[in-house]
């Protein structure tokens, strides 16, 4: 449809944000976001939902978020319910009443939010500085401590990381002389990618070993790629990066430096 | 405190007044300049996000905001027919600029030349929720139309007041000028001329537009809807097997139990076909008892407001969870008044 409002840039929003309550270490608190607006209650309750959003005028709003939910996963939901907050700021401000931007449709808003939630959660530069530096044979091992670093659930970490690093990511099932992938964190479109990578007759050659973490030639193309277990020991971790021919993105983390001003 | 039963519900006036009526003078102006000048979404938020956080309270400007909906032809238009319509409405858009109503012209959004990529249910849509919640339609009447015709329609059965212009050797359908309903009829030689007749109507008119949106305060909830919803439910019935036994597409039965009553306004013969259906009296589909009309209220309130992930198949409970939140902080706050 021609003419639809388009949304502020989420990341950029969430590093002013940040900024403006001065959280400058990670993990991130996310409940800070009360000293710029005191009227924002976060509370919990016995819900179905993940969370809501409860806009309440002049009395401000309230963030309600599932009790039963994981610290982790409780911190990604008001990250979320933040973004809607401020993009009903950033209405009110324009047209003078606090709503969600009218004539974009709803999943593209909730998608903003959580890019949103992720950018404030797990900064760009962030994981820049984490992964800046480890050699590759330790990038799993790396991969695996990150969330728990950054306080955020696994899913929300690999996504991140898809975004910001292009790193796949995915929990494999290795079985004699199979690899499967049995749950991916990038985009279904890259799914296929990482399968047909998988198959090459270079990476079946490893699979007898637990971890892993090398550069690969798969064809003409090259890789850094690794495996080993998941943060929580019950599945296999996969990682993989596709390298072009002017070097490795991940060692200097050159990509992530070039792409934010 | 005082107390105004005389919608049948109780009316803290105080406090209301002292919600939209606290401002200096200077502060009004000073919002609305604000307002005024504030730009197309920034790039970035900076302002929004500013440390003395967001104005929660509506602007407090004293005159009540008033929007007005302009039909004319678009489709099948010579080019110097549409320079003539375009000249109108541009014209038009100033006068009611300068009498502090917002002018929605479809042209802008829905035009058949250059808007013809918006599917045709969705500017039907969007035109006729645009008319039944103005506070006016204005017709120019230059050059016949279907669509404004159908426009006209919507306004009459939404009891919205129609102004129409024509010039003056113009020669109005008597379907428009028939239409026995609240009508002002403005002919002009020179599109000058429109400044001074238009502007001297809509100000006379004014007084009269800003009662009926005050009047029509209670059409703004979903009182009907919720009702077909609920009754529809309790039959076990879907959208679509209701929508056939009363000859409607599923579109209209969802249309209905989503918007407020001002919009979807259905007409009498789709409620008694309804209240057949789902065998209750047109009477029990609008006029809930007053328990549940207070609840409508308030869920409409909450529909409307509350952007949640996965909204759309938010379980009854976590819906009633967000009521008891809603009033539990009302009830809080009126009692520290």
């Amino acid at each position: 449809m021609r003419n639809q409002p388009s949304l502020p840039d989420p990341e950029r929003t969430a590093d002013r944000l940040r900024y403006k309550i001065g959280e400058d270490t990670i993990p991130v608190d996310v409940q800070n976001v009360r000293k710029l607006w005191t009227n924002l209650s976060i509370i919990e309750e016995n819900i179905d939902g993940p969370g809501y959003l409860l806009p309440l005028g002049k009395l401000g709003a309230e963030i309600i978020v599932r009790q039963a939910d994981s610290l982790e996963r409780k911190r990604f939901t008001i990250a979320h319910e933040v973004g809607h907050w401020t993009l009903g700021i950033t209405c009110e401000r324009k047209l003078g009443e606090f709503q969600q931007p009218t004539g974009v449709k709803r999943e593209l808003v909730e998608k903003w939010c959580d890019l949103f939630a992720a950018s404030f959660l797990v900064p760009r530069e962030s994981i820049a500085d984490y992964f800046r530096g480890v050699h590759e044979a330790l990038l799993v091992t790396r991969l695996a401590r990150a969330p728990k670093h950054f306080k955020v659930s696994e899913e929300a970490m690999f996504i991140r990381m898809y975004d910001v690093l292009g790193i796949r990511i995915a929990y494999i099932d290795i079985e004699a002389r199979t690899i499967r992938v049995t749950r991916a964190f990038v985009p279904e479109s890259v799914v296929p990618e990482i399968e047909k990578v998988l198959m090459a007759p270079e990476i079946q050659d490893l699979l007898g070993l637990k971890t892993f973490a090398s550069k690969v030639k798969v064809g003409a193309a090259r890789f850094t790629c690794g495996w080993g277990p998941s943060p929580d020991s019950r599945h296999t971790l996969l990682l993989l990066l596709p390298c072009d021919a002017s070097g490795d993105k991940l060692a200097g983390t050159g990509r992530v430096a070039s792409s934010r001003p | 405190m005082n107390k105004d039963k005389t919608a049948g519900v109780v009316v803290p006036r105080d406090a209301i007044r002292e919600h939209f009526g606290s401002s200096e003078p200077h502060q009004v102006i000073e919002r609305v300049e604000q307002l005024l000048s504030y730009k197309e979404m920034p790039e970035g938020i900076d302002d929004e996000l500013a440390a003395e956080g967001p104005a929660l309270a509506h602007p407090s400007v004293q005159k009540l905001p008033l929007k007005a909906y302009l039909a004319s032809a678009l489709t099948g238009l010579s080019d110097e027919q549409r320079r003539t319509i375009f000249d109108i409405s541009d014209r038009v858009n100033q006068i009611c600029l300068e009498s502090d109503i917002e002018l929605y012209e479809p042209r802008k959004k829905t035009d058949p030349v250059h808007n013809s990529d918006v599917p045709d249910a969705e500017v039907f849509k969007m035109d006729h929720d645009r008319v039944v919640t103005s506070d006016l339609v204005i017709h120019l009447c230059h050059y016949p139309s279907t669509g404004a015709g159908e426009e006209l329609g919507f306004a009459y059965a939404s009891l919205v007041p129609i102004v129409l212009l024509a010039p003056g050797s113009q020669r109005v359908s008597r379907m428009i000028t028939g239409i026995p309903s609240f009508k002002l009829e403005i002919k002009y030689e020179q599109p000058e001329d429109l400044n001074t007749l238009l502007s001297k109507r809509l100000l006379e008119i004014r007084p009269y537009l800003e009662e009926r949106r005050v009047g029509l305060k209670l059409a703004q909830f979903n009182i009907v809807g919720e009702r077909v919803r609920d009754l529809r439910l309790r039959a076990g019935l879907t959208g679509d097997e209701l929508a056939t036994m009363v000859g409607l597409k599923a579109e209209s039965i969802r249309h209905l139990e989503e918007n407020v009553d001002a919009i979807s306004n259905p007409s009498l013969t789709h409620l008694r076909a309804l209240a057949t259906a789902l065998k209750t009296t047109v009477a029990e589909l609008i006029v809930p008892d007053l328990n549940e009309y207070i609840l409508s209220q308030i869920q409409s309130s909450l529909y409307q407001r509350v952007p949640a992930r996965f909204y759309d198949r938010m379980t009854p409970k976590d819906r009633n969870t967000l009521m008891r939140r809603y009033l539990y902080r009302v009830l809080d706050w009126l009692e520290k008044q």
